[in-house]
């Protein structure tokens, strides 16, 4: 290529490419014909979002009959997990309680 | 000599000044999401609601974001945005020639998922492949149709990546002869490897085929899928939202970061469990946060007897000693509803705080009837008080079963900086879910990192492992699934494919009961550690960026 003739060609190319994306936007082609459908196609439901098994898993209740006449001001990190034992005083510590750690905060407030 | 003096005196003024200049940071990406919504049809909101998820990902990178049904594109808006997305969702419905046109020559960042690109690719005029340097070939789906006497025919359904198989979900319904499924690809081939490659592959086991699954041509981008229907914590969405970084040129550094949250603590919670699980947490210096129920109600008093049962946060004596315990251990709070229940019905289960949901009527599908904003502030604002006038202060704000309405999700930033759960996205404020052109669609979405604006205006912190769960439906039947630690650790090794990816997950002290006999405690500890092993470093919600 001469260089002489380069920024013509230059110039040439950058008038007519947009001139070519206008009469590509402008211009109505045939349609063209889409690729067919897989077999099964009208069979398919599709859902957007989480799988079933995945939504399932947000919806569950988190309580059980166990819960059921709950004393909830009976600690029972104290008294043990006799929920419904009224008589039950405390019984020292609890088999796995493990002893306060003393953190450097006070306790309670943020 | 004068000469190499002022020579050495610009050279060290010049070093100076780069010094004192600071770096500029990336200015975040400007973005244009274009959707197939073909009217009148049944899934005209479909693609909607897949440009919202898109949406959603988007904003982990501070984009601007413009949604727009492309058949609403004018000509040249592409060289407005650094990168356009168009989703085709839709069989065959042809964007229009405008935007045809200017895929066909344009230098900017375009990333085309799926359906349609037929309508470039096979139309001369575009000349496509020597642009591009490959073809499209066509659509694959199901090997064959699905009966009853052969369910599984197949399909390309194992995305490769990172080195880890991301399987498409599948299950068919052979009473309703119905794949719910999403298992169309578009096939593309490479003509021309110095334009084109290929950069992640998905396989059909039955058949043994491999195709292209991500295609890339400089800054043309095809996914062969829309990796946005039934996602999961495994599933090949995650390879788009690592991918989203190279699309988007945005180098997030490679961190991984965990997060651990125990859920559902409210006045019925057993000190005993909260204490067992704070001491070995502290013990490994491992910050965590307590999803907070505030003000317990039994509004039909399903556990007490028929009588109903309020107890507010300042009666909840075993619930506050558990706090106490916990917070000057590394423990933050993050406020789960205000009561994780909705009025005196069952929604759907039984009333009780922690059973039911609150911003949602998921027996009638759909928004409260008192749904609005003030209905909603109202509620945040009097759980916020609650909590404060007992000392205590949440960080974050997490929706009653992830689930609230579009009206509630809108809401929650204007109580809360920052969310803490997966949220279910709308296509309209009051959506109509009634079969029928043009129904509503709702779609719920995890996100394996943060995002700092969804299409709620939320800042989310991910949870994207789920929880362990025990089948202990002879106790309660509503609790008749296993998911294992095992289960949440494998999840945690997908995360890692995400270059930022977390491992996030909650915890329900009530596996801790001996009355239910689960091993609990020691499945939490077994993933706990794995999830140490597999290199995330443990981090408070708080201190999230």
């Amino acid at each position: 290529m001469h260089s002489s003739n380069f920024p013509r060609r230059l110039c040439r190319a950058a008038c007519f490419a947009p001139v070519l994306a206008a009469l590509l936007s402008a211009q109505a082609f045939a349609a063209v014909a889409p690729p067919p459908l897989p077999p099964g196609s009208n069979l398919v439901k599709i859902e957007g979002g989480l799988d079933r098994a995945e939504r399932k898993r947000q919806v569950r209740a988190h309580h059980h009959k166990l819960h059921h006449r709950k004393d909830m001001t009976r600690d029972d990190s104290v008294y043990g997990d006799h929920e419904h034992d009224d008589d039950a005083g405390p019984k020292g510590k609890d088999k796995g309680q493990e002893k306060d750690k003393d953190p450097k905060t006070p306790k309670g407030k943020k | 000599m004068q000469k190499l003096f002022r020579s050495i005196l610009a050279c060290l003024a010049g070093a100076l000044f780069l010094l004192a200049v600071p770096v500029q940071a990336q200015t975040p990406p400007r973005t244009l999401v274009l959707y197939d919504a073909p009217p009148g049809t049944e899934y005209e909101k479909l693609g909607m609601s897949y440009a919202i998820m898109l949406r959603n990902l988007l904003g982990h990178f501070d984009a601007q974001v413009e949604l727009m049904p492309v058949q609403q594109y004018t000509a040249g808006k592409i060289n407005s945005y650094d990168a356009t997305f168009y989703l085709g969702a839709y069989y065959n419905n042809a964007p229009p020639a405008a935007f045809l046109a200017d895929a066909a020559v344009t230098q900017k960042t375009l990333v085309w998922f799926k359906h349609n690109l037929w309508h470039l690719a096979w139309e001369p005029a575009y000349n496509f492949a020597q642009t591009r340097g490959f073809g499209f070939s066509g659509l694959r789906g199901m090997n064959a149709v699905p009966t009853a006497g052969n369910p599984t025919p197949g399909f390309f359904d194992t995305i490769q990546y990172k080195n880890k198989p991301f399987v498409k979900y599948y299950a068919y319904d052979s009473a309703n002869n119905q794949i719910n499924a999403d298992p169309e690809i578009g096939v593309t081939a490479i003509t021309d490897p110095a334009k084109a490659g290929t950069l992640v592959t998905v396989s059909n086991p039955k058949s043994g085929e491999t195709a292209p699954y991500v295609v890339r041509s400089g800054k043309f981008w095809y996914v062969a899928d829309l990796p946005f229907s039934y996602i999961g914590p495994r599933d090949r969405y995650l390879v788009l939202t690592d991918l989203l970084h190279d699309m988007l040129a945005v180098p997030h550094a490679e961190s991984h970061k965990a997060m651990v949250r125990l859920e559902d603590v409210s006045a019925l919670v057993s000190v005993q469990a909260m204490k067992r699980l704070t001491d070995y947490l502290y013990g490994k210096r491992i910050p965590f946060s307590i999803a907070v129920i505030p003000h317990y109600v039994d509004s039909l008093g399903a556990y007490n007897g028929g009588v109903p049962q309020t107890v507010p946060l300042s009666q909840a004596a075993n619930l506050k000693k558990a706090l106490n315990y916990a917070l000057p251990r590394g423990a933050e709070i993050v406020m789960h509803g205000y009561t994780h229940q909705y009025a005196a019905m069952k929604n759907p289960h039984t009333g009780v705080s922690g059973d039911d949901y609150e911003f949602w009527n998921i027996v009638k599908n759909a928004p409260v009837d008192e749904d609005s904003t003030a209905w909603v502030t109202g509620r945040l604002n009097a759980g916020l008080n609650e909590l404060r006038s007992n000392g205590y202060n949440p960080v974050a704000w997490e929706a009653p079963h992830y689930h609230a309405s579009a009206l509630a999700s809108k809401a929650a930033p204007l109580a809360f900086a920052t969310t803490y759960q997966r949220v279910v996205y709308f296509t309209a404020d009051k959506p109509n879910f009634a079969a029928g052109p043009g129904k509503d669609f709702a779609v719920g979405q995890i996100f394996p990192y943060v995002i700092r604006k969804d299409y709620y205006g939320q800042r989310i912190l991910p949870e994207n492992l789920g929880n362990i769960e025990y089948d202990i439906s002879t106790v309660d039947p509503t609790s008749n699934i296993n998911y294992t630690w095992q289960d949440l650790y494998t999840n945690a090794q997908y995360a890692l494919t995400v270059r930022d990816g977390f491992a996030s997950f909650f915890f329900h002290p009530f596996w801790l009961e001996p009355s239910l006999n689960t091993p609990g405690f020691a499945d939490f500890k077994k993933l706990v550690e794995g999830i140490s092993q597999l290199g995330f470093t443990w981090v408070a919600p708080s201190a999230v960026q």
